[in-house]
Order: structure tokens, then sequence, then C-alpha cells
């Protein structure tokens, strides 16, 4: 049916499409080179999420949008056919919460570390330090994305996400991006929709304690406030008032003390959750929460301040290598258990809330998590509207997303059953109306026991546990030896050393740092990307690092991620002995 | 769910409050303790010794506790209850008021913001964590009520702030919200940085005690400077004019509140002339330190800090474990009492608010104090130093029924608590914890039975937060305060 006289030839495509040609039960042809941007995929099972769900039947798009959807409906002739026969449309998944396509910001400068005296007049002369005072930060600034960029989350289903910031407290305006396009001006649906902001205290300088954190945070609201008088006395009358100093992060600032931007409290704990409200109250801020682990304890609370949740379904997870169950503690326990149960609790209780992924290293495990919430009670249309349309509600963007409907942007998930199914594999993906088509993994499943190591960059496309990629035998022996690394903190270089044997693509060894020592708890290196993480512990607290670089020849370096903060790395290798 | 329930005389300790708290399951529990907040009652603790703190010791007496607080303490023969009310028969037993401890780091997130010399904008009450075992612990050694202070890492620290050990009660309940605020200094070695150097950290002024000195007045004279700055807008206000207001400045206006005397110092120190140095730098100012803390050489110049009026809260017998610390004396506390002074013991440690009972039973031996004076040292004198003793701190009628339930003398090392109450209701039964143990265990073996039948359910993730790093006393004081720290998560 599908023959050539249709092709490229415009006319003819008018005529087809006032023609319509039924194409509910028809075969397709073999495919052809086509490089138009309408599609037709017929003889689909589509769940519209919105609207009920069409058993059997067909979605045309055009120019990255849905033009048309139906049992049957008119197919244009000049769309490229695609048989869903087997499949099931669904919308594209949301993850309410990522910083995915951004490069990481800039550890922001310590103070001066000078003289003493002058760094403490200073002190106390001065407002608080800016650092972690980056509120005017915006996606566009740090984003960074190639044709790759987005491949496991699409191979996901994920083709929308709110991204952010994540560094210091105030971390930066967040965006809703669709994991599309190849330039930071094709993705962004919505810029800005939020201020970030974390808990993070900085090393080094104030605010250096959570306590100073809070203090940060009501300082420089209050300051914002001031902002807006002086701003707004000078605009009304110039003559006879001072003209206030510009400032950026003030001006960033002004929406979100105005109540015209919300925040996102990134929070997991039930007091976390308690601090952010607390203080969103006492601001009058509009606020989302996001991770919100333990909201399954407060959904009343919750409910009762009409509080939006992205909750996180990064569960809680056995650490790896555990020699004595029993040493874990009961709430540890209790956590891990409860964990899948907190989207039933939460949609019990009538609080608003949309999935977030919580970073997973492997994005295919974002609908395996979903599904364990289903098994935990969340009834399945719950969860799918959590990844779809309130989702897209939450985020603003309901209007063009969360749902098939006509006239929405054509981003589109086909699966080969239930979404929620162990064994659906994603088929395709559409993003803007734009196809991707996702590869079975390339190995069967296998390497999903407790303790298997994370899969960051694991090239598998397909979902579930066991999509990592198998180690590679090939790897090239880059890492192992003796590494003298230096650390640029704010106020310090710090020398480490760093003993490293390899195993493929495994990395084992010591971390020796003037804080103390630590056996790597987890080392990979793939190409020539090198990740390590490790615990150690300072002044009573365990202090989980983690360190991302890049060897080449007998030079590294990279950054390392400890106490909420990035830090720059380089080292060399001490030559054979 | 009827979860606190007193049975009449026999099986006196089989209140299933705990027991409830377990089979709540999960930590829902947590919250589902609300339920047993009972304080409408009437509980009758019959027949023990009662050790006031106030007025002496009853024996074979009884107390009425009516709404949360004491109705009615005396001869058992005379206070009786009504025909609802629940019995504790505490036949045998010694009833003391639940503990106070003036200097305490319990049950916070962080401790010390360590990154500048004044930082009187930072609060504790922000970073309280309501789950923290050792609240629990405490409860278990009759501790009530602690006043959770900011570390000694600035010459000005945060201000402090007060709760009640109301064990799975959340946050806002444990506050007491009409305390007085309070706030840290600190002398000596810990804000000079004499004892602890942290790779990557810059050092700072001050390194002296003279520098410690010179940034208190500096920060006072900022503090008048604000004051003034605010005092200025107000009278422009009232003249009629419109300016724009002085920015609101978190950490001058805690100072300004010092000043104005809204704001109570209790400062950490050590020596002698570093204390004196302080009352007269307040004094300078027109105003008072309201409580020593440690104030290991104050028996050299308790008549100075008489005079001045500051209470002293004290380590009851640590010495020597830094320089600033070798001319300690365990009759600190008897020496400064005798002066006329408020004196408190307090534990600044985890494990010492466990037993604290026994560090007052100390202050019989050293000094001869009377038993009563030295049961005050934890009980009414730090009441006293929080400006709560009309509401804590002894067995008077209209007080908090705030009380420990002793299964012998507190000052015998053999005694322990059978059971801790705050405002009338029970947070620790000893029975009551011992029952719930073998719940508890299996409830953890079903836990990890249930994960190891669980089809492989690991999902890796990235890494989480790390914890947000706090600066212990420990740190700073190049020792350990008692055991060594432990991990403050559960």
């Amino acid at each position: 049916m599908r023959n050539s006289k249709f092709q490229l030839t415009a006319g003819l495509a008018i005529a087809a499409v006032i023609l319509g040609l039924k194409l509910a039960a028809i075969q397709p042809a073999a495919a052809r080179a086509f490089d138009g941007e309408a599609y037709a995929i017929v003889n689909a099972r589509i769940v519209t999420v919105t609207g009920s769900t069409i058993p059997k039947g067909a979605l045309v798009i055009r120019n990255g949008l849905i033009e048309a959807v139906g049992a049957d409906i008119s197919v244009p002739g000049d769309a490229r056919l695609i048989d869903a026969s087997g499949l099931t449309i669904y919308p594209g998944l949301f993850d309410a919460y990522t910083n995915l396509g951004l490069r990481p910001a800039p550890t922001p400068a310590g103070p001066a570390a000078a003289d003493p005296t002058q760094a403490f007049l200073a002190q106390l002369a001065a407002p608080p330090s800016s650092t972690g005072l980056l509120p005017e930060v915006t996606v566009l600034d740090q984003m960074q994305v190639n044709a790759t960029t987005f491949d496991q989350q699409r191979a996901a289903g994920i083709t929308t996400v709110l991204t952010g910031p994540r560094n210091g407290i105030y971390q930066g305006q967040s965006a809703v991006i669709n994991l599309g396009g190849e330039s930071p001006e094709k993705l962004i649906l919505k810029a800005p929709f939020s201020q970030n902001i974390g808990f993070n205290a900085v090393r080094g300088s104030y605010p250096g304690s959570l306590m100073g954190v809070f203090s940060f945070l009501r300082q420089s609201l209050l300051d914002a406030r001031h902002y807006r008088e002086a701003w707004t006395r000078y605009r009304q009358s110039p003559r006879g008032n001072q003209r206030p100093e510009v400032n950026k992060s003030m001006d960033a600032l002004q929406p979100v003390i105005n109540g015209e931007m919300p925040v996102i409290f990134n929070v997991s704990s039930v007091r976390e959750i308690k601090r952010a409200v607390t203080l969103a109250e006492e601001f009058n801020l509009k606020y989302l929460l996001s991770g919100a682990q333990q909201s399954y304890q407060i959904a009343d609370y919750l409910k009762s301040k009409n509080a939006t949740v992205l909750l996180s379904l990064s569960f809680p997870q056995k650490p790896a290598g555990l020699e004595d169950p029993e040493s874990e503690s009961l709430n540890t326990l209790r956590e891990r258990a409860k964990a899948p149960e907190t989207a039933m609790i939460l949609h019990k209780a009538g609080v608003r809330f949309a999935f977030t992924s919580g970073n997973l290293v492997r994005p295919g495990d974002y609908i395996v998590n979903a599904a364990r919430a289903i098994e935990a009670g969340l009834p399945k249309d719950e969860a799918l509207r959590a990844l779809t349309i309130n989702a897209a509600r939450i985020l603003g963007v309901s209007e063009q997303l969360g749902s098939i409907e006509k006239g929405k942007v054509a981003n589109l998930v086909l699966t080969t059953g239930d979404l929620f199914d162990r064994n659906s594999r994603v088929r395709h993906v559409f993003v803007d109306g734009r196809k991707f088509d996702i590869k079975a993994p390339e190995a069967p499943q296998g390497r999903n026991g407790p303790g298997g190591p994370n899969g960051t960059g694991g090239t598998g496309s397909g979902r579930g546990p066991g999509a990592a990629a198998a180690p590679s035998a090939t790897a090239t022996m880059l890492a192992a030896g003796t590494w003298m690394l230096t650390v640029q903190t704010p106020a310090d270089e710090v020398t480490s050393t760093l003993t490293l044997t390899q195993d493929g693509e495994s990395l084992n060894g010591e971390v020796s740092t003037p804080f103390g020592n630590a056996r790597i708890t987890e080392g990979r290196i793939r190409g020539s990307e090198v990740m390590l993480n490790y615990s150690l512990s300072v002044q009573g607290q365990t202090m989980p690092v983690s360190m991302r670089g890049r060897i080449e020849g007998n030079s590294i370096r990279g950054t390392m991620e400890a106490m909420g903060q990035n830090f720059n790395f380089t080292g060399a290798k001490r030559p054979n002995q | 769910m009827k979860i606190m329930k007193i049975m009449k005389t026999r099986n006196r300790w089989q209140t299933p409050y705990l027991a409830a708290l377990v089979a709540a399951f999960g930590l829902v529990a947590v919250f589902s303790i609300a339920a047993s907040a009972q304080q409408s009652e009437e509980i009758l603790i019959r027949n023990a010794t009662i050790l006031t703190a106030s007025h002496g010791t009853i024996e074979n007496g009884s107390i009425l506790i009516r709404n949360g607080r004491i109705a009615a303490v005396g001869k058992a023969a005379e206070v009786k209850g009504s025909a609802g009310t629940k019995v504790i028969d505490a036949t045998g037993m010694f009833v003391t008021p639940g503990f106070v401890d003036s200097h305490s780091h319990t049950a916070l997130d962080s401790i010390n913001e360590g990154s500048l010399s004044v930082t009187a904008m930072v609060r504790m009450r922000d970073v309280i964590n309501d789950t923290d075992i050792n609240i629990y612990r405490q409860l278990a050694g009759g501790m009530t009520t602690i006043h959770q202070l900011h570390g000694s890492a600035n010459a000005i620290g945060g201000q402090n702030s007060i709760i009640k050990l109301k064990w799975g009660r959340p946050v806002e309940e444990m506050i007491v919200s009409d305390a007085p605020r309070t706030i840290k200094f600190a002398l000596g070695e810990n804000p000079k940085r004499s004892n602890a150097n942290f790779p990557g950290v810059a050092r700072r002024f001050p390194a002296t005690r003279m520098g410690v000195e010179e940034t208190i007045r500096e920060a006072f004279t900022q503090g008048r400077e604000y004051m003034q700055a605010w005092d200025n807008y107000e009278a422009a206000r009232k003249r009629g004019e419109n300016p724009l207001p002085p920015r609101r400045d978190l950490k001058l206006e805690a100072m300004a509140d010092v000043l104005r005397g809204k704001i109570d110092i209790h400062s950490h120190c050590y020596r002698a002339d570093e204390i004196v140095m302080l009352l007269r730098l307040c004094e300078e100012f027109g105003i008072r330190v309201h409580t020593l803390q440690h104030v290991l050489e104050g028996y050299k110049v308790a008549p100075e800090i008489a005079r001045h009026g500051a209470s002293a809260s004290i380590l009851p017998d640590w010495w020597a474990y830094k320089m600033e610390a070798y001319d300690a004396i365990p009759f600190n506390a008897a020496v400064m009492t005798r002066r006329g002074i408020v004196v408190s013991i307090h534990s600044d440690s985890n494990e010492h608010a466990r037993r604290f009972y026994q560090e007052a039973a100390k202050m019989m031996k050293y000094g001869d104090l009377t038993e009563e004076e030295a049961l005050r040292l934890v009980t009414l004198n730090p009441a006293v130093q929080l400006r709560l003793d009309k509401r804590i701190g002894s067995i008077d009628i209209g007080k908090d029924a705030d009380l420990v339930i002793f299964n012998g003398h507190p000052f015998s090392v053999y005694s322990r608590p059978e059971m801790t109450m705050i405002e009338g209701t029970i947070y620790f039964d000893r029975k009551q914890d011992l029952a719930s143990r073998e719940k508890l265990a299996k409830e953890k073996k079903d836990l990890i039975e249930r994960e190891k039948k669980a089809p492989t359910q690991a999902q890796p993730t990235q890494p989480g937060r790390p914890p947000v790093p706090t600066l212990s006393e420990d740190d700073l004081d190049g020792h350990l305060h008692g055991y060594p720290r432990q991990n403050q998560k559960q």
C-alpha cells in the first residue's frame, strides 16, 4: 500500500492527507529511507493517560506534535509508517528532579586567607560570605550536551526532566527540558522553573555547618527583601534617594521572595522536610520538596501543608559487601522495607506528588522501582500519572506534555508490553517528534544480585537490573600503580597517595590522605575514565568521597566530591621502582 | 489506641507503653506515641521516698499529678487521688525531680559553626535531631531537660536551645518554647584553636586570649552601633520621616539583644584570668554573664564571680586533659556553693548524661555538700540557670511532673532509674524496655530474612549526600570527652 508514488511529492502528499487512508489494519511495506518529520504509528495499543486507553489505534506525528490519535483516524500519506503491532504507546516519562546535561559548577572560592586580622575585620564588617549564594546560575549557563548525553535516559523511556544545578545552598535556576535535541536552546521547554536549594555546608568558610546554612538562608532572604525595598524606593523617587548597588544574586532572588518562582528543597529525612517547610513558611516561599524519602512518616502533615513532593525512586539499598547483616540498625532495615510503600502512603493521604529518579546510576531502574511501588500498593494508573501528567502539571507543562492528546508534544515511549512489566522493553522513543530506536541489550541479564557493581556508564540500553555492560576484557591497564594526587580546596592544597590495582575494569586499592587512610570501596575504569568511591572518617564522622577523573599517560585529573562540594584534583603516577 | 495504661497497684510496671511503640511498627511508631500524651488524667505515685530538692526528703510520701503538673506532694496519708486516679505503687522506691543538664550537645545535627569567630546568628534549634537515640538513653538515666549549647569553637558561638527529652515526640513539642534565649561564648584554648588544626582549613584570628577579648569587645561594639542605627531609624519615623530601614543583620540583632539583656550569656571558660576578664568586659558594657560554663578555676575567683552575680555550671572532676585544665580540683562545686554561687553540674557528654546522678553524688565526697545540695546540682540549680525554676527542678506543687523513680537511693552506684516521666507522661519504663527487646530482635530478624528472600532487589544508586560535618567539642579539645564519640546516625 505504501508505494513510492507518494514519495517526497508535495502535491501528492497533500492529496494523501486530503484523501486520507484508513490504515488501522494495514501492514507496512519495507521501510524506506525517509527523512521526513511526519510519522504514523499504527496498530498500537495507546495509553493516553488523560483519556481512555485505545486497544488498537494510530497516532500521527508532524512537526514534533501529535497531529492525530485515535482508533479510527486517517493517516497522511507523507508520514513514515511504523507498524506497532504488539507495542504499547505511552506518553514520554518525566523525571521531575535531576541535574542532567549540566557540567559541574565551578567551586566557589573560599575567603582569602591573607592577613588574619584583616580577614577578621572583614568578617565582622561584611555581610555573610556569598559562597553558596549562586541563585543567578541558569541551566543555559551550565548545559553541555551532545547526541549521546541522554541515551540512557531515553532508553529508560524518560523524555522530559527538570534539571538544575546542584552545588551550594542557593544552587541556581532549574529548567524543564526535553531529552531530544543536541543544543541547549532546543531542549528547553520552560526556564526558569525553580530556584533549587540544598542544605549544604561550605567547607572552610561560612556557613560551615548545617545550622550556619539556615542562618545563611534566612539572612540572604532578608537581604533580598531589603534590596527590594531599597530599589522600590529608588525607582519611585530617584531624586533624593541614594542609588542602591546592583547585585545579581539579589536580583535572582526577587521572584523567589515575591512568590513568583518556587524553590525546590532537596531533602530526605523528616526533620529536613520540616526544616524546609518552616523556612518556606517564615518567608512565604512557594516550595516543592524533592527526594523526601522519609515522607511516608509525615504524609498527613504534608497534606495539611498542601505540599508538593518530587518523590525519589532511588530506594535505599543494602551496602555492598556487608559482612554482618546484624550490624545494621533496626531503623535502617525498616527504612529499606518501607521505601517502596512511600508513594502509596502519599497517594492515600492525598499528597500531590510526581516521581524523580533520585539520580539512579542506571536510569533503567527508574521504572523497575516504580513497579516496586506498585507492588507495595500504589495503584498502577497513579504510578503512571506520577511519571507523566502529574509531573507535567507540577512542572507547569501539562498544556503541552504528560499525556497523549492531539496538539501535545510528541514525546512518546513504545514498549513491548505493559510499562511496569519486568519483561517489557522500550523499543522506540519519540522526543519532540524525533524518533530514537532503542537497541536490545547485548548481553543477557544476570548481574543483579545484592552488592552488584553500580552500572555507571553502562552501555546496555534495555532496562532492568541486568542492563549494565559486562566488564570488558580489553580494558587497558592504565590505572594500576601509585598515584600522587593534589586536591585543591578553597584554603589549601591537600596531597594524597592513591595505590591501585586493576582487574579488567575494576579497580581496588587504598588511598592515604591527611585525614586518614581508606580502602577503595568501589572503583572502575572505562576507557580512560576512572571512578573511585571510598569513605574517610573525619572528626568522628563518615565522609563518603567520590572521585572521577581521566587518565592521560602518567597523569590524571578530575574532580573529587566530598561533603557536597566538588574539588579539582591533579596527579601523577609514581614511576615504577 | 490506648497506649499508656498504668495498672492499679499490682503489675504496676506492666505499662504496655513501649510494647505499643514496637507494635505500631516501623517509623510510624515515632508519631503514634502522640496518642500516649494523656495529660488530662490523674496519676498518684504512692509511698515513695521523695527527694524534693527544694524542701527536704519525705519518707513514705506520695505525689499527685494532674494535667501533667504536680498537684500535691506530701506524706502518703495526706496525699490521695480520686476514684479514677492511676496509681503507681512506689513502695521502697525513691523519687527525684527529672534531671536538668545545663550543658549538653545531645540531639544536634551540628554543634559548631566553626568558620567565624563570631556566629551569634546561628541557632541550635534549627538543627535539633529528635531521633537521636541518646535522648532515650539519657531518659533511662533520669534526664528530662537539656540545654543544647553551641560548641566552643568561637569566641561568640550560636544561640542555644532548651528541650525536654520527649522521646518519640516531634521536635516542636520537645522545645521549651517559653524558655529564655541564651547564647554561647567561649574563652581560652578552644576559640584560639590551641589544640586543633584542621587540614585544609586556614588558621584564623584570634590566636591568643588577648585576641579573644578583643573579638568579644568588637562584637559588643558593633552590636551597640547596630542598636544605634535602629534607634535612629525609629526616631526618624517618629518625626514623620520615611527613611530606608537599616539592613537586618541576624548576627548583630543577636548581639544587640545580648546588650539589651534579652539573651543570657553562657560562657565556656577555664582559667581564673579569663573568667575575670569576661566579667569585667561585660560590666564595661553594662551587662552580666549569666552562667559560666566549665569554670575549672572558678574556686580561685569565687568572690569575684559571686560579686558579679554569675552562676557556675561545672564539670565535676575532669582535669589535666589540656593545659588550661591543669588546675582543676573536684572541690570546685563545694567552694563556689559556699561562696553563694548557684552551681550546677553538667555532662557535656552523651555518656556522662546517662548517669548524671552519680556525678552529683561525688560532690558529697568532695567538699561535704549535703545530700540536698548535691541533688540540686543536677536539678534545681541548673533550672535556675535556665530561668526555668518556676516550672522544673524540684518536686513542688504547680511544677511540671518531670520525675524519676529509682529503685534505690539515687546516689548509690547500685541504684538505677525504673521510670522517667515528663509532664506526667512516661517516656522511659525499664520493665517495658526489657520486655520489648525480644520483639525488636524478632522484627530485625524478620526484616533481614525478608531481604534475603526478596529477589535481587539491589538497586544501585549514586551515593547520597554526605553528612554535613560538624566540629565536635572533642575535636577542639584535642581529647575525647569520656567515651569515643559514637556515630550519631542510628
